[in-house]
């Protein structure tokens, strides 16, 4: 069993994606009077800044009959003050500038005609918030989640408000927040840096998983196809940083089965059957192997002082495979 | 004199038609007024059992004993089951290649334990029974007349919020519904009343009529009767009109689809198992359904999150599906993500009512789905 903790920036977005959707644990305050998600991480390209410069604010919601839109930016630590222009910056332009959100594909079904933009900022240290406010004026309604009293709270210490009185109505009391499931999102990009085991232990889920629908011709997709599918959110992230994911992956593969590493303790014989030059993991003994598997991993992990992905990679004698990825996933990374 | 053994048959209509001699040929003495143990074991019932697919006959894996023949129709195949010398025959009725229905007259023990189990309980089988729990027993069963019920709890998991360690309780009367409303509603029993099987009688026109017991992974044994008619009606009702529906709602509506455009769009909803009475040990509940082992069929990776808070990673050992499951102590969430087979989410509840919480609700939005 595996200790797992989602980092807070993965439990804000969790928390703002349940404010617009039915559930029973966050009250749906958003879903409730027609706003609802529309997308998360929607990147909005800014040219008017530049090429290959825009913004992606975590989630976004909508309401048809209001023609409004709010963005929820989620923050557990402070703001970036150091970019240029800054994330508020460009939050402000979009505000200001409704077409750039119609020009998305989105599907927030609105329409350009006196569309209203809201920004709201969910933080879980104010503190770092009053701090930046020194430095940048925020000029968003700051909503501040109090995890040890299971609270949402409009904080009032820059007097900012929603455009929409209908938010600022929905906001003005407190939202109680019962418990916060992650299942949705358990993992998003602040989580990779320390949860390798998570990781590779779900794609070795999904290969056994989509190994058993290919037909005998087909072959495994490739390692960046399956980590997307299995963490779409990862999709967000820029083109380096998933590359170093995907390396860093392929690593602890290398590390950990013998194929490639004699030295494994994950005696992958005894639990793997080949058929026409495939590997197949025994269906009998196919829990034993799982268990073996995060065991071996969850060593491996405990052995590297791990500060941050590239870490793991470079070592002597280790080659890296070159790797397949389609870079039509991914944009310049933008924010 | 019972009927002793299904004949071959080459079309539906026969098929019907020896259905109907197995039916009627059963006896008019009810099982539970019946004193000589011979004539009790002797007595050869008809059973029908509902196998959930996801996959063609020849590709499922089969057993060494059993082989299928072609019949006229596609749809209807003979299922050749050799014993030492003996051979019988039951009929593999695929008209739903997704809700198959086995009909025999073999012994329970040999058609249950040694054939269906096998076929299905093996990993990666892409088999499943249909799973009713108490509550869709309940429902299905409120709207016949029922002459005799078994409620069966066990408390797997030791919870220690529900005092009963196991409950047994088969009945019979000429109509049993207020007995079920009033073992649900007992303070004590009700804790542990959960349906494991419910006898009805339908009867379409006067004087023809089937009596069968639908138990909780989808067998239907059928106790007496004189009517095919009734029975394929009944039957339809049982898988068309509440199974199905309910795979398709789940499969459909509360299964999440995460498709990228700009951003990344969630469609669907999480599904919820809620407990009227908290798990006690929640780790040592969310290691032992992950074990691989029957019923529960699910193996895969537990982590925790925080106090009596575990994430699943689940492999469904039927189809290897990959879904999450995540545990509170009063609560199970179910993410199952689109085109993962929903079965499982059947058999999940049909055994947290079975043995950890009768009591407990599948949900979805905002009210009990079923």
């Amino acid at each position: 069993m595996q200790l797992y903790e989602p980092s807070m920036h993965t439990k804000l977005v969790n928390l703002s994606i349940l404010l617009g959707v039915p559930n029973h644990s966050v009250p749906p305050v958003l879903s409730e009077n027609d706003f609802y998600l529309g997308a998360i991480g929607l990147r909005i390209p800014l040219p008017e800044f530049g090429s290959g410069i825009g913004v992606a604010p975590d989630t976004g919601f909508s309401s048809q009959i209001n023609n409004t839109v709010l963005f929820i930016e989620c923050k557990s630590g402070g703001l970036n003050t150091m970019d240029n222009p800054t994330q508020l910056a460009k939050f402000a332009f979009v505000q200001k500038n409704p077409t750039s959100v119609v020009r998305t594909n989105n599907e927030f079904n609105i329409h350009k005609d006196d569309l209203q933009i809201d920004f709201a900022i969910l933080c879980s240290d104010l503190n770092k918030l009053i701090r930046d406010h020194a430095i940048e004026k925020i000029e968003f309604p700051v909503l501040q989640y109090k995890e040890a009293e299971e609270e949402i709270i409009h904080s009032n210490f820059n007097g900012a408000k929603f455009k929409s009185d209908k938010l600022q109505k929905i906001f003005s009391s407190q939202i109680k927040v019962k418990r916060l499931p992650i299942i949705l999102f358990p993992f998003g990009s602040c989580d990779k840096d320390r949860n390798l085991t998570y990781i590779v232990k779900n794609i070795i889920l999904i290969i056994i998983e989509e190994n058993n629908d290919l037909n005998r011709f087909e072959r495994m997709a490739s390692l960046n196809e399956i980590v997307l599918r299995r963490f779409p959110v990862l999709r967000l992230m820029g083109k380096e940083e998933f590359a170093e994911l995907i390396n860093t992956t392929e690593f602890v593969f290398l590390k950990v089965f013998p194929d490639s590493n004699p030295k494994s303790k994950l005696n992958i014989q005894k639990y793997i059957t080949k058929k026409m030059g495939k590997v197949f993991i025994r269906k009998t003994t196919i829990s034993k192997f799982l268990e073996k598997l995060e065991n071996t991993l969850q060593e491996l992990e405990s052995k590297m002082i791990q500060k941050k992905l590239s870490d793991f990679i470079p070592e002597e004698g280790i080659e890296q495979f070159p790797i397949d990825i389609d870079w039509s996933f991914f944009d310049e990374k933008q924010n | 004199m019972g009927y002793e053994a299904l004949p071959r048959v080459s079309t539906r209509k026969e098929m019907y038609a020896q259905l109907e001699c197995a039916i009627s040929n059963l006896g008019q003495v009810p099982l539970e007024e019946m004193e000589d143990e011979d004539a009790i074991t002797a007595r050869k019932y008809l059973k029908a059992f509902i196998i959930e697919s996801n996959s063609y006959l020849d590709k499922i894996q089969m057993l060494p004993d059993i082989q299928f023949e072609s019949t006229s129709e596609r749809e209807l195949k003979l299922m050749k089951i050799t014993d030492g010398d003996a051979i019988s025959y039951s009929y593999l009725d695929m008209l739903d290649s997704r809700y198959w229905v086995l009909y025999s007259l073999d012994g329970s023990t040999r058609i249950k334990t040694e054939i269906i189990k096998k076929l299905i309980e093996s990993n990666n089988s892409r088999l499943d029974y249909a799973w009713f729990s108490s509550k869709l027993l309940g429902k299905i069963g409120s709207r016949y007349p029922k002459t005799s019920f078994s409620m069966r709890f066990h408390n797997t998991f030791n919870n220690s919020n529900i005092p009963l360690k196991k409950l047994s309780i088969r009945l019979w009367a000429e109509d049993a519904s207020g007995i079920i409303t009033n073992l649900f509603e007992n303070e004590d029993i009700g804790k542990g009343a959960c349906l494991t099987n419910i006898e009805t009688v339908h009867s379409l026109t006067q004087g023809r009529y089937v009596k069968s017991r639908l138990g909780m992974e989808g067998a239907i044994n059928i106790s007496g009767g004189n009517s095919i008619n009734d029975f394929l009606e009944y039957q339809t009702e049982i898988i068309q009109g509440h199974y199905k529906p309910l795979i398709n709602l789940i499969e459909e509506t509360y299964s999440t689809d995460y498709s990228i455009t700009d951003g990344i769009n969630i469609k669907g909803q999480i599904l919820s198992i809620k407990l009227k009475e908290k798990i006690t040990n929640v780790e040592s509940f969310s290691k032992d359904i992950l074990k691989g082992t029957k019923p529960f069929r699910m193996t895969g990776f537990v982590n925790k999150l925080g106090d009596n808070h575990y994430l699943l990673n689940v492999l469904d050992l039927h189809t290897y599906g990959h879904f999450d499951l995540e545990i509170f102590e009063d609560e199970i969430l179910i993410n199952l993500p689109k085109g993962i087979c929903g079965n499982i989410v059947t058999r999940l509840y049909a055994l947290c009512q079975a043995r950890i919480d009768p009591k407990a609700e599948l949900m979805g939005d905002s009210n009990a789905i079923i």
